[in-house]
């Protein structure tokens, strides 16, 4: 006599189909199979939505294994990191080097930039191109530093 | 012989030694559920070509990841969650560019391509495949995740639906796979 009902055995098909059902539960569903075409039909259905086409294990793993295991390209991280400290680095010396004297003749007119005493040549180039037009950094806007930031950085 | 003795390695000694580096155990993981990830990505986006890619990306996605794996489920569970969501993400990707699959095939069927070709995409595989596509998302994944061996407690988490919802998914979806195979 068969002892298990229609949806007890479809609950379980996934589990026959899949091999996971202990041998006394899987013959006790087959004997349910063998009188009943309408779980048997669904076992059928679910047999088939198991059953692709060959996959391509091997190569499949190459590509997953290559791609975990593979090294990791340099980051560009350093590079920005240098180009933001040297840009900063030159940002600070100009402010320091335009600052105005606090003695009491300095109410006298600064110095045109280009008649600094150059520290270095790159140093100089830049700064005199880059506050053309502003007698100190402190003249330029939020934008105008934000771009002499990205040139500094180029 | 040695790789089937190493197929039968336990988990959580592969698990750590894949988080330490160790090629050959992290391989065996991917045999081990290589094709359930395929499968799972194969019934959500109905395209095997995709979800074999998807199933390649699942895997290093995970991987990559292993080290913040908390063992709050089975890697399993875990390795099919990751799964769905490159697959969605793929799915989403792909939308937009492909046809539906059952357009492509029903295109190739009306074409006059050689017998063989129209033998092997008229099987009744390749029909149940895309009359599996044509099913609402939860229905396909209740299946696809109740087949891979997951209960409906597990196929409910990872779909956020109750237990109870996802029996009935399950279920629903069968029936109408039955019913457009008919």
């Amino acid at each position: 006599m068969n002892m298990i009902d229609c949806e007890a055995v479809t609950d379980l098909l996934p589990d026959l189909v899949g091999g996971r059902l202990d041998p006394a539960r899987a013959a006790t569903v087959r004997l349910h199979l063998r009188e009943c075409a309408d779980c048997a039909a669904e076992r059928a259905l679910l047999a088939s939505l198991r059953h692709g086409r060959g996959l391509p294990e091997d190569a499949m793993v190459e590509q997953i294994i290559g791609a975990v295991f593979k090294p990791r390209p340099k980051s560009v991280r350093p590079l920005f990191a240098l180009a933001a400290t040297l840009a900063l680095a030159l940002l600070g010396g100009s402010l320091l080097f335009l600052r105005p004297d606090t003695t009491p003749d300095s109410l006298a007119p600064m110095q045109p930039v280009a008649e600094a005493e150059p520290v270095g040549a790159g140093w100089v180039g830049v700064d005199a191109a880059l506050v053309s037009g502003a007698a100190s950094l402190r003249e330029l806007t939020v934008e105008e530093l934000e771009q002499l930031l990205v040139e500094v950085g180029s | 012989m040695v790789a089937s003795v190493a197929m039968l390695a336990d988990e959580p000694s592969l698990l750590a030694r894949a988080r330490e580096g160790d090629r050959a155990a992290t391989e065996l993981l991917v045999r081990r559920h290589l094709r359930e990830v395929y499968e799972v990505a194969l019934h959500v986006l109905g395209d095997r070509d995709a979800a074999e890619d998807a199933a390649q990306d699942a895997f290093v996605n995970a991987l990559r990841a292993l080290p913040r794996f908390r063992g709050e489920s089975t890697f399993r569970t875990w390795l099919i969650r990751i799964t769905l969501n490159t697959a969605r993400s793929w799915g989403r990707k792909t939308t937009r560019r492909r046809e539906s699959p059952l357009a492509l095939v029903e295109d190739v069927l009306a074409d006059d391509a050689d017998p063989a070709s129209r033998a092997v995409q008229s099987t009744e595989s390749e029909r149940l495949q895309h009359a599996l596509t044509r099913l609402p998302e939860k229905q396909r994944l209740a299946i696809s995740l109740r087949l891979q061996g997951l209960s409906y407690a597990e196929i409910g988490s990872l779909c956020g639906s109750s237990e109870g919802a996802a029996r009935v998914n399950y279920h629903l979806g069968i029936k109408r796979l039955r019913e457009l195979m008919s």
